[in-house]
């Protein structure tokens, strides 16, 4: 992919700056005039979803960015608020909702659906002047936008672990809830301690007893109502049957009658008792929710006297009702402790199925060692291959941790390269920071010229650099001024 | 103050003993009358308890109560002389076949040589009464200008006094035991539900704005079946044939079948029909039984459950058949008992 060219605008004020499809230097003789703020403008322009700069808001400005793809062409994005970018593809427009749609546009841009790749593509093309020469292999890259080696490897050997994923973010989701009900247990058991009276409720406790006693009681009676009356609904229709079937029959006698409703031996007996059934279990209903009625009264009339005599009465029948919850923090604290270890087995799973057996992980480690070796941060035998899972960075400083995450950002574009088959542009916000001296960029540069010199290369400093041929784009006072 | 207090919640409480003794009332007089009983009503459109026979013919009965019954006679003659009013200005309007006045004093008259008769429970009429007697009452009726005819007049007294309601209600429950007696129910507790039930039903209605509602015979009589064919009653006869442990248990866990069984009257009238045609060599108290015991097999294809053991489908379909055929019997019983 290819920036073509950049168009901003910001109230009166436009400026379009192109850019050269090999080596650009975004120049300004001294600090804070924009170079980092038109990096972020073009990142912005891609959906990403980049903070502001202090100087300009980005939400007040209207950019336009030209890319070419590798895979659709050109494409021109314009972008003049937060929530949705217009595209121009082969002459055809198109909006994106953002952040909703963002993979759906980068899809295009990228050539992948791989959510996997698509989340990670940003950490490994663009390096942050304050957080990026720090990231290595997890991290944030700038503002919300995170990257995770792990994520980007299975995206690009292309293995599943969406259900491992969905059952970790599953326990996540209820050791959250179990850490807040373990704190309401907490504070229920600090209430016990400090205000005896005040939870002791025996009274309550009692009378919700009876309620639940009454509630039972009222279920039961309302399941016989249910089926006497199913019952009587039954033997009417068997009534009416009879009725109209209009037999006759002959007793021993000779003598013959009609079949009627009437002189069904026991038929009308059985309506009878189910009616007289009926409203005796009706009386019984009436007497359980009459007697029902009066205890929630009598409750609410408790909590309106609180509230009555009490100022703070809200904080008390929370504390009240808090103190009615059974729970048990020892128990909640043990589910949290079983959670967790679920949630790491999970992790530790997803991570091996990752690191192990993968071309990927090979292909990448690869490179981080060859361009280590090249940057002098040591050799094959002092750097392990699984160097690109470390997490100890603490014994990385200054120099040294400098150059380590740009071998590594190297490493991630050759591998998306080949998957992806896509030529990303590499862009380095300030590489010549962290006290690195001129003969490690020389290091840097030589890397970029040999290997890279095929992608566009991006960098945003004060300084200048030693490529064969630069494209600088110079900012003198302020970023967007009528050029 | 404290004594116009005082005097008001005894206001209050003489007039609910007065209408507990009415409902009370209401159920001797209906229980005496219950094989020609329509309907009963309390606070009728003519006097204290109204009951209206099949032949449309009335019973009116004035109720007057004293809180000390026996041994508080001041107010009895102005009772009765109330009541004589009522009841003639009530046998103006309607057909009367008795007139009645019901009372809980011992001494109704407050005269010594009626005094003996009236002790304990008693129904005199008019004619069986002391000359002395007759005479005070003729006395308050020649006041009357349409005066009822002595001879339809009774004095009845029904025993009725304490807080304790084992003495106060122990006629009325002897009462209603000698109905329950007489239907040849044998039926623990049964007598304590129906007072409780009765208790209710009349005092509900009574205290209903509306006098025109009135309580039909059958209102009163279908609640005893509904008690006397609960599920969880059973003749001796049947105790002693079936195992009660496992009864409890089956009837526990499907009350609902079984009383879903005996209520459908597709099933049950097959039943009944099986039963009719069965023939014992037993005696007919037995027959039930005997069927029982000889026939549940031939209902095992109405209960094809695989998962329910043997012997408890055996126990099942025997208690439905034994419920479903005793039930017949019993309704049948009492519809005679009280004509209904």
């Amino acid at each position: 992919m290819i920036f073509k060219s950049i168009r901003l605008k910001e109230g009166l004020f436009e400026r379009t700056i192109t850019f050269s499809e090999e080596v650009n230097l975004i120049h300004s003789a001294k600090n804070s005039c924009g170079k980092t703020t038109l990096l972020r403008f073009m990142l912005y322009a891609l959906g990403y979803n980049i903070p502001n700069t202090r100087k300009i808001k980005f939400d007040h400005c209207e950019v336009e960015l030209i890319i070419n793809c590798e895979k659709v062409g050109i494409i021109s994005l314009l972008r003049y608020s937060d929530i949705a970018i217009e595209i121009i593809l082969e002459d055809k427009k198109k909006t994106f909702v953002l952040p909703e749609q963002q993979n759906e546009l980068h899809k295009i841009i990228f050539g992948t659906d791989n959510t996997d790749i698509l989340g990670n593509l940003l950490g490994a093309f663009y390096v942050d002047q304050e957080k990026g020469w720090t990231l290595l292999n997890r991290g944030v890259v700038i503002g919300s936008i995170h990257f995770n080696i792990e994520e980007l490897i299975r995206g690009l050997a292309g293995c599943d672990c969406s259900d491992l994923i969905r059952k970790e973010a599953q326990f996540s989701r209820e050791k959250i809830k179990y850490k807040q009900m373990f704190s309401v247990a907490q504070y229920r058991d600090a209430l016990t301690e400090e205000a005896g009276e005040l939870v002791t409720d025996s009274y309550e406790e009692e009378s919700d007893v009876a309620v639940n006693q009454l509630l039972l009681h009222k279920n039961r009676i309302q399941a016989e109502l249910r089926r006497i009356d199913n019952t009587l609904s039954d033997n009417r229709r068997f009534k009416k049957f009879v009725a109209d079937m209009k037999l006759l029959v002959q007793a021993p006698d000779g003598e013959t009658f009609p079949v009627t409703e009437n002189n069904i031996v026991g038929l009308n007996d059985a309506i009878d008792l189910l009616i007289a059934k009926r409203k005796m279990v009706s009386s019984e209903l009436a007497i359980v929710l009459g007697k029902l009625e009066r205890l929630e009264k009598e409750k609410d009339k408790e909590y309106e006297q609180m509230e009555f005599y009490k100022s703070a009465s809200q904080l008390e029948i929370f504390d009240k009702r808090i103190a009615r919850m059974p729970m048990n923090p020892v128990a909640i604290k043990h589910e949290i402790e079983r959670i967790e270890m679920e949630i790491k087995a999970i992790r530790t799973e997803i991570s091996n199925i990752t690191k192990s057996n993968n071309s990927v992980v090979s292909a990448i480690s690869k490179n981080i060692i060859k361009y280590a070796v090249e940057l002098g941060l040591g050799d094959k035998d002092t750097i392990p291959a699984t160097y690109l899972f470390t997490s100890n960075l603490k014994e990385l400083s200054g120099a040294i941790l400098h150059k380590t995450a740009f071998a590594f950002r190297l490493a991630y574009i050759i591998a998306i390269e080949d998957v992806l088959k896509i030529k990303l542009p590499i862009i380095l916000d300030s590489p010549s920071g962290k006290e690195v001296d001129q003969a490690n960029i020389k290091l840097m540069t030589d890397i970029l010229k040999r290997d890279f010199a095929d992608h566009q290369i991006i960098i945003a400093s004060i300084f200048s650099y030693d490529f064969d041929k630069v494209n600088t784009i110079e900012i003198k006072e302020r970023l967007i001024e009528t050029n | 103050m404290e004594e116009e207090v005082l005097a008001k919640s005894r206001r209050a409480n003489a007039v609910m003993f007065g209408f507990e003794f009415q409902v009370n009332a209401a159920i001797v007089l209906m229980i005496e009358n219950i094989e020609d009983l329509k309907t009963i009503r309390l606070e009728g459109n003519f006097e204290d308890i109204e009951l209206e026979l099949e032949n449309n013919r009335y019973i009116l009965a004035q109720a007057k109560a004293v809180e000390k019954s026996s041994s508080d006679f001041r107010n009895v003659r102005k009772n009765l002389e109330k009541s004589l009013v009522s009841l003639s200005e009530g046998s103006q309007k309607v057909d009367a076949q008795q007139l009645i006045l019901i009372t809980n004093s011992p001494n109704p008259l407050n005269e010594d040589a009626s005094r003996s008769i009236f002790w304990g429970e008693a129904h005199r009429d008019f004619l069986s009464l002391p000359v002395s007697s007759k005479k005070l009452i003729e006395g308050y009726l020649d006041k009357i200008s349409h005066p009822l005819k002595t001879d339809n007049f009774m004095i009845q007294v029904l025993p009725f006094e304490t807080d304790n309601d084992i003495e106060k209600y122990k006629v009325v429950k002897r009462v209603i035991d000698d109905f329950i007696g007489d239907m040849n129910l044998n039926i623990p507790g049964l007598g304590k539900k129906l007072m409780s039930l009765w208790h209710e039903e009349v005092f509900k209605n009574g205290t209903k704005n509306d006098a025109a509602i009135q309580l039909k015979k059958k209102d009163v009589v279908w609640p005893i079946m509904v008690i006397a064919t609960d599920v969880n009653c059973y003749d001796d006869s049947f105790a002693e044939a079936f195992d009660l442990g496992a009864y409890d248990e089956i009837v526990r866990q499907y009350k609902e079948t079984i009383e879903s069984c005996c209520e459908h009257c597709e099933f049950f009238i097959k039943v009944l029909c099986d039963y009719n045609e069965y023939q014992t060599t037993k005696k007919q108290s037995e027959k039930c039984l005997d069927f029982v015991m000889h026939k549940w097999k031939e209902y095992l294809p109405e209960f094809e459950l695989d998962v329910m053991e043997e012997e408890i489908k055996k126990g099942l379909i025997q208690i439905i058949l034994y419920k479903i055929i005793r039930n017949r019997i019993v309704i049948q019983n009492i519809k005679k008992g009280v004509k209904l």
